[in-house]
């Protein structure tokens, strides 16, 4: 058996579908190979029945840097970026690696099943819930969509949905007011038991996203995990998307991305010293410093994906009881609490309510209308 | 540091107070915990927190006001002079969410430090510097130090070790 060590430090996102790799390696090739890997977030692969730790010493072992340059083809060849790994892994090593299923490979081990939701945990209440990603890495901003947007579709749901917001304490992730705020408190490993247990996931294309197609779903309840993802035009959908997901893009739907994604990094320049706020590499189509891919995209359409999936998979609301209990656990942020005071006493005021029509628009009403 | 203007910048209507008479420096919120950067501070970021400041000082300002015509008897005199005001703190609310929809994808996240009703302290974090400041593309040095005791009797430079990397020498 040809032992390998497999290595890569990208992201976590990436990670997951070298997993898959590893998974599909043994599949088609059983008996065959004794594989181990050295990446990073090592949470990805605890449990995972494909690895077998090697020494990177080891004068058998074959340590292979793995890529996928397979991504430079994503515009022009039908691939999705399960087949990254795949393709590089049997170039190298003379292989005809096939797909054997269109997700990553995370394993739960029972007791991990066994344990209370994250959320439970933290509120005691054994409530459905969806996961929101309102921001993302620093170094591709492009990806985000504006927070208002965010906001205006969790508002959109409030007393429906428990949206509980994650991210990563070290990038960009504005707080979200009526959502249960977990920002910068889950290891990898709990984010796992958090996407196990939830009933969907609203995200932009980031880990969540394939986080939400690798881990398996409870029993009892839909057969894949609905997910909601706010792509715009970066990257095509074949690369991206998966089947059972709602991936909103807009390929097609401008010069910019006319016939694939423009794989560019920063809508504007970020001032990092980076060089992903070079003019090549940022969005050539900006409205208000948001990307006109994103701009397309309004809340309303999200809201209308995810309604989608409550009735395709026959998914439950919070009860009244439910979303009174888990109400005392949602964040409301200082700014919301002070404008809150100021125009509700406004609207004590009866000739406030003749005169409100008058007013200007408030930019919080952005639910479908631009920010 | 990055001393250009941000792309797509607009005038946001709020201009540093410091230098008025009126100005109120009880109204006046620090900048993460440290005192508001000079008037004539070119850097970005902090042009981006003078903004955020003075638009905060506003709101302080109109909310003080606010309270001082509360403290008056009820009265319509009364009841249209708090309408005025309220609109006044909407309207200023309203031109700060502005400012801060414009700096959102700039990774500009600014959380307000309240107290009774005032803003205090402003916490700004931007997308292109870390918590200390640091540009986030900066390299980082770190330095760890290992003691590693030796079996008695070995010579290090037959030991198996290959150290090879940037900035090393090849001399242990």
């Amino acid at each position: 058996m040809q032992k390998l060590i497999l290595t890569n430090y990208l992201s976590p996102g990436d990670l997951l579908m070298l997993t898959a790799a590893v998974r599909d390696l043994h599949q088609c090739y059983p008996n065959q190979f004794i594989t181990d890997v050295r990446t990073g977030s090592p949470e990805l692969w605890e449990n995972n029945p494909y690895l077998t730790p090697l020494e990177t010493n080891d004068p058998e072992a074959k340590v292979l840097v793995c890529h996928y340059p397979l991504i430079q083809f994503s515009n022009q060849r039908p691939v999705h970026f399960i087949h990254g790994f795949i393709e590089y892994l049997n170039e190298r090593l003379g292989l005809q690696i096939k797909p054997t299923h269109f997700g990553g490979d995370i394993h739960l081990s029972d007791a991990e099943k066994e344990l209370p939701s994250p959320v439970e945990a933290i509120t005691g209440l054994n409530v459905p819930y969806w996961i929101v990603v309102a921001g993302g890495k620093l170094d591709i901003t492009i990806k985000w969509w504006h927070f208002r947007r965010w906001q205006a579709v969790v508002d959109y749901f409030r007393d429906q949905i428990l949206f509980v917001q994650v991210g990563e304490r070290h990038h960009y992730h504005p707080p979200l007011n009526g959502v249960l705020d977990l920002r910068g408190t889950t290891s990898v490993r709990e984010l796992v038991g958090l996407v196990y247990h939830a009933q969907g996931v609203l995200c932009p294309v980031t880990f969540l996203m394939h986080l939400a197609a690798a881990v398996e779903c409870k029993p009892g309840g839909p057969a894949h995990r609905p997910c909601v993802v706010v792509a715009g035009g970066r990257e095509p959908p074949s690369w991206e998307a998966y089947p059972t997901h709602e991936f909103i893009h807009t390929i097609g739907k401008l010069s910019c991305c006319a016939t694939g994604g423009c794989w560019r990094s920063r809508s504007v320049p970020l001032g990092d010293g980076d060089e992903k706020d070079e003019p090549n590499q940022r969005c050539v189509d900006v409205i208000d410093n948001l990307p006109h891919c994103m701009h397309l995209i309004s809340p309303k359409m999200v809201a209308e994906r995810i309604k989608l999936y409550f009735q395709s998979c026959q998914l439950k609301s919070l009860t009244p009881e439910q979303a009174e209990t888990a109400a005392p656990f949602l964040h409301r942020g200082t700014k919301l609490a002070f404008a809150d005071q100021i125009r509700h006493a406004l609207q004590r005021d009866p000739r406030e309510l003749q005169m409100k029509e008058a007013r200007q628009p408030n930019p919080r009403d952005c639910f479908v209308t631009s920010t | 540091m990055n001393t250009q203007p941000v792309q797509g910048d607009r005038h946001s209507g709020f201009a540093d107070p410091r230098g008025r008479n009126d100005f109120l420096s009880q109204h006046y919120p620090t900048a993460n915990g440290k005192e508001a950067p000079p008037v004539d501070a070119a850097e970005r970021n902090d042009r981006v927190i003078l903004e955020l400041l003075a638009a905060y000082y506003h709101v302080n300002c109109e909310y003080s006001r606010l309270l001082e015509v509360r403290k008056s008897a009820n009265s319509p005199e009364r009841s249209d002079a708090e309408r005025k005001c309220l609109q006044a703190i909407e309207k200023v609310l309203v031109v700060r969410d502005a400012l801060e929809d414009r700096y959102a994808p700039f990774g500009v996240i600014a959380e307000p430090v309240v107290k009774e009703g005032f803003t205090t302290n402003l916490k700004v974090r931007f997308g292109n510097v870390d918590a200390s400041g640091r540009r986030r593309s900066d390299l980082y040095t770190l330095t760890a130090y290992l003691p590693i005791p030796l079996p008695k009797g070995t010579n290090f430079e037959s030991l198996p070790i290959k150290i090879d990397g940037p900035g090393f020498n090849g001399e242990y």
